[in-house]
């Protein structure tokens, strides 16, 4: 096959061309007589053998020169195994034949100046026309698979259209339901007819890694038509920008920006972020083929939705629609501490006072035993009875602490705020605690795991003296703490609490804090909600804890550690199912909308904390609404999927090896596709033998004395 | 001295007034009818007288009658039977490529064909002979003895022989050993043999071999190779088509490519033909027609007193 066909037909003319001109210019004899023909006779027969070698060769010589010369112009290619050209295929055998075309956001990358999806287009179309016996369909694959037809059909013109009209969406390509649709398609061909699966892609290794073409009927001819180039393009892709941590009003707070570096070097970035009053910029160094997080402290100034849009600065890449991303930071307002205590208030020292004085040290309305929590308290202390009665949606943090054998369904609320996204902080110290613990976990109905089973200690064997041994200082809430941490903790002297023993297939690291005896000191596990729930294992009136520095800063990061403010939750990938709760919320009134001002198709579906929003596709980047009668209520951004970015392509040998393995498999790049002067380099080597014939030419020629 | 009424038209008597002194003389011993100046085989000075001969220069001073020298004024030989004349018999090749080189205009001799070249010469020489009452033959030979004017040395015969080789026509095929042989049937006495050929046959030892025949009945051979310049070396020019005079068809062929080969082959020709002629005991001239033909006769002439 040639990339340059019409060289080869000029060549062909050409190798003509010296002999038509030979025959049409060689001179006319003139005649002339002789006395005999005998000498000249002898002459020409003895030169003729001679000669004749002579002129063949030059002949040949010749003739390979232009040939030589026409097809080093025609670009051979040769070093691709070549797919099954459509028009190759029989015309009396009945084809059925699904063409999946890659419509993720990576195929909007440039290379070479050529967007994959356009030489997706030229490929498919290739497949996509009408043949005898064949009926065919297109799906456009990204996150959900879109099929023109039910099954494959013969209108190739509404194929053709659809084709011409698609454009790659800002979505991933999730591989797994695009190959069931077009297996469940080419399962419902008859039996004598040959089934075709054609996939036209960039086979980004991201998502084609884990492809599983096991699912297709059998006998089904595999194609794969790749438009990636050769290299792995370089491309930064800026992958979100949020807040870690809870974002409230005059608190500093680290605004982060993840830039993946999908190249070789390592690349100075800037990001911008621009929120509707303010703009910050994130500036650092990128190492090659990493994920690095810039960040900068943002202070907002009040209680709400920033939200905007963060663009790599000055970037110039084949993939620039993940150059920009939109944002959304809730600033939530001071977060709401609920201590359930039975302990008096009067009583001092005592645990419940360290902790409200760890949490709440000049909240003088705390002192107020018939406290309600409004929205200016950020501290309130309550009793299981009064507790029954607050409004949980006006508790951000929860900390139980002596609080007695707590009822069933003070239990299950507790479990409610849990699953609302509410996180409780336990402080573990009487034996009761146990079974409120154990009780908490059943009414949670498994969404919460604690890594520890606890039990009352025995009566012979007080706990006291203990010391902790070992923490997780790269987790919060000790990594805020510096190296001098662990030997100062190492000091402290831990009395009380429960014995631990660790639970079935818990996971070791949500232990943060282990005291000598073995037993856990701190620990969490997460909840449904996302919230987590901290339980301190210790007497802090018996233990130096309370008393130690170390304690408020401590319960400070408990706290931060407890609440499920995560900016992550609300950005989505585009395209995809996307569910998103709304704590406290009724259902009634609520509509989506898009950042245009279009409505999304969302369902609001009430539950025991709120109301949780399902929409089956989210909409395309950008910042979107969820509103009550024109008043916000939530704002959620939807992003490209960090996979795109990333345009690394997987090698043809693990598509046809390892994933498409007993199948048969053909595989054609966008060198053979396109017509673009591609990789293969054997065109010189025919220039050099080209010259090689004409210096052989010369050779000959002065061998024979001419 | 006989004079030729100047009927051919290769008979250019004031050409040849500059040969009247020159005689046709041979080396050989030969035998004749009449008396001539040649030195007989036969031991001869004391014959018979028989007649008085006008003096002509070179000739041996005893032969001179002192008497009629005083008497006249005027130099006569005294002839006596035991001298005797040669018989000169001028064979002509007639063969189609003798006639290579006719589409030339030249009439100084330069250009002529080969053919026509001879015609001047055998009509001179023949004139020669006769004035040197020597007696001339003349024999054409074609694809055999076409012709064959027996020898003669009278006015008559030698018009005879003029008229033929005026009228000498080409033959298309020509065997000139064979032609030689019939010659040599006919002709018994012994003589002088001057071929006159362009050798351009096939069977040269054949040719020779007939010539050999003439030798061994002790005539002289004289082999005369003409050759034409045009014959020498082939013409310039990119492409010819040579067409072969004998009917040998035609090749096309690029001079340059076999020019020197040519040349090489045609050399090797001319000393084939020479080592034939000599190593067969004849005497070998070649002659060019680009050489007026009266030179080459003179030189001829020259060269046989030597």
């Amino acid at each position: 096959m040639f990339a340059n066909l019409w060289a080869v037909v000029l060549g062909g003319l050409a190798i003509g061309l010296p002999i038509a001109v030979h025959f049409l210019t060689r001179p006319r004899p003139a005649v002339v007589p002789v006395s005999t023909l005998r000498f000249l006779r002898e002459v020409v027969e003895q030169r003729r053998a001679r000669s004749r070698l002579r002129d063949v060769l030059v002949l040949a010589l010749r003739s390979a020169a232009v040939l030589l010369l026409a097809i080093a112009f025609a670009r051979p290619l040769w070093n691709r195994t070549a797919a099954a050209d459509p028009a190759e295929v029989a015309s009396d055998v009945d084809v059925v034949r699904v063409v999946i075309v890659d419509a993720s956001q990576s195929m909007a990358a440039v290379d070479d100046g050529v967007q994959r999806f356009e030489s997706a287009r030229i490929a498919a179309a290739r497949w996509l026309e009408h043949q005898q016996g064949l009926r065919a369909n297109l799906v456009l694959a990204a996150a959900r698979p879109e099929a023109v037809f039910d099954e494959p059909a013969v209108n190739f013109e509404v194929l053709t259209e659809r084709l011409a009209a698609a454009t790659p969406r800002p979505e991933r390509l999730l591989v797994a339901p695009a190959l069931e649709s077009a297996a469940a398609m080419l399962a419902a061909a008859p039996e004598e007819a040959r089934r075709e699966l054609v996939i036209v892609s960039d086979f980004q290794r991201s998502n084609w890694a884990v492809a599983n073409f096991g699912t297709q009927p059998a006998g089904t001819t595999l194609h794969f038509e790749s438009v990636a180039g050769e290299e792995r393009p370089s491309n930064l892709g800026l992958v979100s920008v949020g807040v870690d941590e809870r974002a409230e009003p005059g608190r500093e707070t680290q605004l982060f920006a993840n830039v993946a570096n999908q190249s070789a070097t390592a690349r100075r970035v800037r990001v911008q972020v621009s929120f509707e009053e303010t703009a910050y910029q994130l500036e650092g160094n990128c190492p090659a083929n990493a994920l690095t997080t810039l960040t900068t402290t943002i202070v907002p100034t009040r209680a709400g939705w920033l939200s905007g849009e963060a663009t790599l600065v000055g970037n110039e890449d084949p993939l620039p629609a993940d150059d920009s991303v939109p944002c959304v930071v809730r600033v939530h307002p001071p977060a709401r501490l609920v201590m359930l205590t039975r302990q008096s208030r009067d009583q001092k020292p005592s645990s419940s006072w360290y902790v409200q004085r760890a949490l709440a040290p000049t909240n003088p309305n705390a002192e107020r035993a018939d406290e309600r929590p409004s929205g200016s308290e950020r501290f309130v202390r309550t009793t299981e009875e009064d507790f029954a009665t607050l409004a949980t949606a006006a508790i951000d943090v929860l900390v139980v602490d002596h609080p007695g054998r707590l009822a069933d369904e003070t239990i299950g609320r507790i479990a409610g705020l849990l699953r609302r996204g509410t996180g409780v902080i336990y402080i573990a110290a009487e034996r009761v605690d146990a079974l409120n613990l154990a009780g908490l976990v059943d009414a949670s109905g498994g969404a919460i795991r604690l890594p520890v089973e606890f039990e009352a200690p025995a009566a012979d064997r007080p706990r006291e003296g203990l010391f902790v041994t070992a923490i997780e200082e790269d987790q919060a809430p000790f990594v805020v703490f510096g190296d001098e941490f662990p030997a100062r903790l190492a000091e402290l002297r831990f009395a009380g609490g429960l014995v631990t023993r660790p639970a079935p297939g818990a996971l070791a690291e949500d232990v943060f804090a282990t005291y000598a005896d073995g037993t856990a000191a701190l620990l969490s596990s997460g909840s449904s909600g996302g919230a987590e729930l901290v339980v301190l294992n210790a007497e802090l009136n018996e233990s130096d804890l309370g008393a130690s520095p170390l304690f408020v800063p401590l319960m400070a990061e408990l706290t931060e550690r407890a609440t499920s403010s995560s900016a992550a939750d609300e950005v989505f990938p585009s395209g995809e199912p996307m569910t998103m709760s709304l704590p406290g919320a009724t259902s009634s009134g609520l509509r989506v909308a898009n950042a245009t001002g279009g409505e999304v198709d969302a369902r609001f579906l009430p539950t025991e904390s709120g109301v949780v929003v399902q929409i089956a596709k989210a909409p395309r980047p950008g910042l979107h609404r969820v509103e009550r009668d024109g008043s916000l209520v939530s704002t959620f951004a939807t992003s490209i999927p960090e996979e795109e970015s990333d345009l690394a392509a997987l090698d043809e040998t693990v598509i046809r090896e390892r994933l498409a393995a007993g199948s048969d498999v053909r595989f054609r790049s966008v060198d053979q596709i396109d017509g673009d002067e591609g990789t293969d380099g054997s065109w010189p080597w025919f220039a050099v033998a080209c010259i090689g014939c004409l210096l052989g030419e010369l050779a000959v020629l002065k061998s024979f004395r001419t | 001295m006989p004079t030729a009424a100047p009927h051919s038209r290769f008979l250019e008597l004031g050409a040849l007034a500059a040969l009247q002194h020159q005689r046709f003389t041979t080396r050989h011993r030969i035998e004749g009818a009449y008396s001539g100046r040649h030195q007989s085989r036969q031991q001869g000075g004391a014959g018979e007288f028989v007649d008085y001969r006008e003096y002509s220069a070179g000739e041996d001073l005893r032969r001179l009658d002192w008497k009629v020298l005083a008497r006249t004024g005027k130099a006569y030989v005294r002839l006596f039977q035991d001298e005797t004349n040669l018989s000169c018999t001028i064979a002509i090749d007639a063969s189609r490529s003798m006639t290579f080189g006719e589409e030339s205009q030249h009439r100084d001799g330069r250009g002529r064909s080969k053919l026509e070249y001879v015609q001047y010469l055998a009509t001179a020489l023949s004139h020669v002979v006769l004035t040197g009452q020597d007696r001339v033959g003349l024999a054409i030979l074609g694809d055999d003895l076409v012709e064959h004017i027996p020898c003669g040395g009278t006015e008559t015969q030698l018009r005879q022989v003029h008229d033929r080789i005026e009228h000498l026509e080409s033959r298309a095929t020509t065997r000139l050993a064979e032609g030689l042989r019939t010659l040599f049937q006919r002709s018994p006495a012994r003589g002088v043999l001057l071929l006159a050929s362009d050798f351009l046959v096939d069977d040269l030892e054949e040719v020779f071999a007939a010539a050999r025949l003439f030798r061994h009945r002790q005539s002289e051979v004289i082999a005369l190779h003409l050759i034409h310049p045009g014959e020498e070396r082939l013409p310039e020019g990119a492409a010819f088509r040579f067409e072969g005079l004998e009917g040998e068809g035609r090749l096309d062929c690029s001079p340059r490519d076999v020019r020197d080969a040519y040349r090489r082959r045609f050399e090797a020709h001319l000393e084939a033909v020479r080592t034939l002629a000599i190593s067969s005991g004849c005497d070998y001239h070649r002659v060019s027609t680009a050489v007026p033909y009266l030179q080459t006769l003179g030189r001829f002439l020259v060269e046989r007193v030597g």
